[in-house]
């Protein structure tokens, strides 16, 4: 008797190993279906900087490095958005992207419309206008 | 596009397939023996020809059509020792099946094993479609690296340009695109993209797939032919029910591949150890060292294999002798290792882990205290969450061990069933010194990287303990006996004058 009981626990017990893992699996299933926050999410964000460069990479040389600006902050910290910088960098490789605007080409990545004076102060030129804040400058080499 | 990809993939599959085949003991031919040489070909495919990609390009600056010609040529090479090694072995099929009724708990975990596999699958796809470029670490670290090595051709070493890690080195956590970082995950999406003529989102999608699903079929296969077939779904079914297995495949990171290479190393040292046959040694030689061309940690992983290989013998044979036993698995590995090598040598800026790190700062940061315990609470932690699972799996599983037992077998047996789970908790404890040491904030480095790493050891960890448990036939058989034991204790006791 005792031996058949046993024989039962184990079976159960695989069983419910078993089930445990397909609840497991099933649970976390709907949350993967429902679509995060575009803004938040690196996943989509990356995509859409990437559909967004590709016409800039056109316009560039197929090698070398480009410099990168973008919106002034206004506090004390003046590093672009480090996300943003990642993403564009991926889009435009195997060009090298680095956050100075002391290159012969310098990619714009605005929220808003960047003050002339500021670019003449950056001695940066613009040569094309891509749209959504997204410019190609000529800058001046180091 | 997406068909010549296939193509691409196709090509390493038979490459991998033409290696294992050639390697692999054919006197003893079972379908779980071709379960296990299916699932570990394509691993094994895009990891060799992910190292030729990579010496083609260093050799010659491009890839392209000369890429497809090697892996052609590989290909054959590897049909060829195929065929020798057929004609010289004798096959001998499986005899009838001894275990050919299904019972109802067989019945029961296939049908629980194919929802949990068609569940994971969908899910995949679907995270794949959401994320066609992966993780963050997959998009900064692999994807882009596959960007340089096919468009950059002969200038692919821009990746390495100190400029690139400049920018981010401002950050506590030093260079994302970690550029010391070994080729096998983005060479292999680089080599796709050649066979696709052009980059498309469907090749990493498509790797990270492979390895999720082959580690699942490993796992699952290796353990129906070494232990049962309830026992193969089990543990099959425990890591494709764990969600963070299935998602951190689908995010292309190269852990999962790593997770892939580890396990096959010790399952095919376990199959060798078994066996003799040196084929297997082979195989696990260059399955370990493609980890460590996957990822850094796999070089680690690669030395704790031997370490416990080394140390862990229940006949203390002289180092000679040792070397000289285990002589087929440096012969496998090294091919990979010297590309590795050539790699880190040649091309590789020093890690971010080691590099500028004096032997005081790193002597500071062993001797504190705090850190133990912030590292140990870490630990700790996943004990309750790991895996992302509902339920806290660890104390689930230990639960089912109590309920059936440790394999009862002793002496050589019993060290060869261990060996697996031993390596993967020295490898643990390795993972625990390395936080003790990281040079990176502790709680920021905990956190975005414990999960992962712990994730390369779970298939492993899966593969050693269902290898030491009793299977369910095995408990259900040892209760029975020990129930007629009783019975018949009762009976002398009862009767004792029938004596």
């Amino acid at each position: 008797m005792a031996a058949l009981g046993f024989t039962l626990r184990v079976r159960a017990g695989a069983l419910l190993v078993a089930l445990l893992a397909v609840l497991s699996i099933a649970h976390r299933f709907p949350e993967w279906l429902s679509l995060p926050s575009p803004n938040t999410d690196h996943g989509i964000q990356v995509s859409a900087f990437d559909s967004q460069f590709k016409p800039v990479l056109r316009d560039l040389p197929s090698h070398g490095t480009v410099g990168y600006v973008s919106d002034e902050l206004t506090t004390g910290d003046n590093r672009p958005s480090f996300w943003e910088f990642c993403y564009i960098q991926y889009a435009l490789a195997p060009l090298i992207v680095v956050d100075s605007p002391e290159y012969p080409f310098v990619i714009g990545n605005f929220h808003k419309p960047p003050q002339a004076n500021r670019m003449s102060q950056l001695k940066l030129t613009l040569l094309k206008n891509y749209g959504n804040g997204v410019m190609l400058f000529r800058g001046t080499s180091q | 596009m997406i068909f010549r990809t296939a193509g691409g993939l196709a090509v390493a599959f038979v490459i991998g397939f033409a290696l294992v085949a050639a390697f692999w003991p054919l006197q003893r031919q079972r379908w779980s023996d071709v379960a296990v040489r299916l699932a570990l070909a394509s691993g094994i495919g895009l990891g060799v020809s992910s190292v030729s990609l990579f010496l083609t390009l260093s050799v010659f600056g491009k890839s392209g059509g000369l890429t497809i010609f090697v892996d052609v040529v590989i290909c054959l090479i590897g049909l060829f020792a195929w065929w020798l090694e057929s004609r010289r072995s004798q096959y001998i099929r499986a005899t009838t099946s001894s275990q050919s009724a299904i019972s109802a708990t067989k019945l029961f975990l296939g049908l629980a094993f194919t929802a949990a596999f068609a569940i994971a699958t969908i899910g995949f796809g679907e995270l794949s479609a959401l994320r066609p470029h992966g993780g963050p670490d997959a998009w900064y670290i692999w994807n882009l690296h596959a960007r340089f090595l096919f468009r950059g051709q002969d200038l692919w070493t821009d990746m390495f340009s100190p400029l690139l890690a400049n920018y981010h080195s401002i950050r506590v956590t030093g260079p994302v695109s970690k550029p010391d970082y070994p080729l096998l995950v983005s060479a292999s999406i680089a080599r796709l993209w050649n066979y696709a003529g052009g980059e498309t989102l469907f090749a990493p999608a498509l790797i990270a797939g492979v390895f999720t699903f082959s580690t699942a079929a490993l796992l699952t296969s290796v353990l129906v032919r070494s232990r049962s077939t309830t026992q193969g779904l089990l543990a099959g079914l425990v890591l494709l029910g764990t969600p963070a297995f299935v998602a951190q495949g689908a995010s292309q990171y190269a852990d999962v591949p790593l997770a892939f290479f580890f396990l096959a190393t010790l399952a095919l040292l376990y199959l060798y150890d078994c066996s003799q046959e040196h084929g297997y040694l082979l195989l696990a030689g260059s399955t370990a060292g493609l980890g460590a061309w996957t990822k850094n940690e796999g070089l680690m992983l690669l030395v704790v294999v031997l370490l416990v290989r080394f140390v862990a013998n229940p006949r203390p044979l002289a180092l000679r002798a040792m070397l000289r036993r285990n002589a087929g698995l440096f012969v496998g590995m090294a091919p990979p290792l010297v590309t590795v090598i050539y790699f880190k040598v040649r091309f590789a800026p020093p890690n971010d882990m080691v590099a500028g790190q004096g032997l005081h700062a790193i002597a500071v940061r062993v001797v504190t205290l705090s850190r133990y315990v912030t590292v140990g609470k870490a630990f700790v932690s996943q004990v309750r969450f790991f895996g992302d699972w509902f339920v806290p799996i660890l104390l689930v599983l230990a639960f089912y061990a109590l309920l059936v037992g440790g394999n009862s077998r002793g002496g050589d047996d019993r060290l060869r069933l261990s060996m697996p789970l031993m390596t993967v908790l020295v490898a643990m404890t390795g993972y625990f010194f390395v936080y003790i040491e990281s040079p990176h904030q502790l709680a920021w480095h905990l956190g975005t990287s414990l999960d992962r790493v712990l994730m390369q050891l779970w298939p492993s960890a899966l593969f050693g303990l269902f290898l030491l448990l009793n299977t369910p036939e095995e408990a259900m058989k040892t209760s029975a006996v020990n129930g007629l034991t009783a019975l018949m204790h009762e009976v002398e006791t009862l009767h004792p004058a029938h004596h």
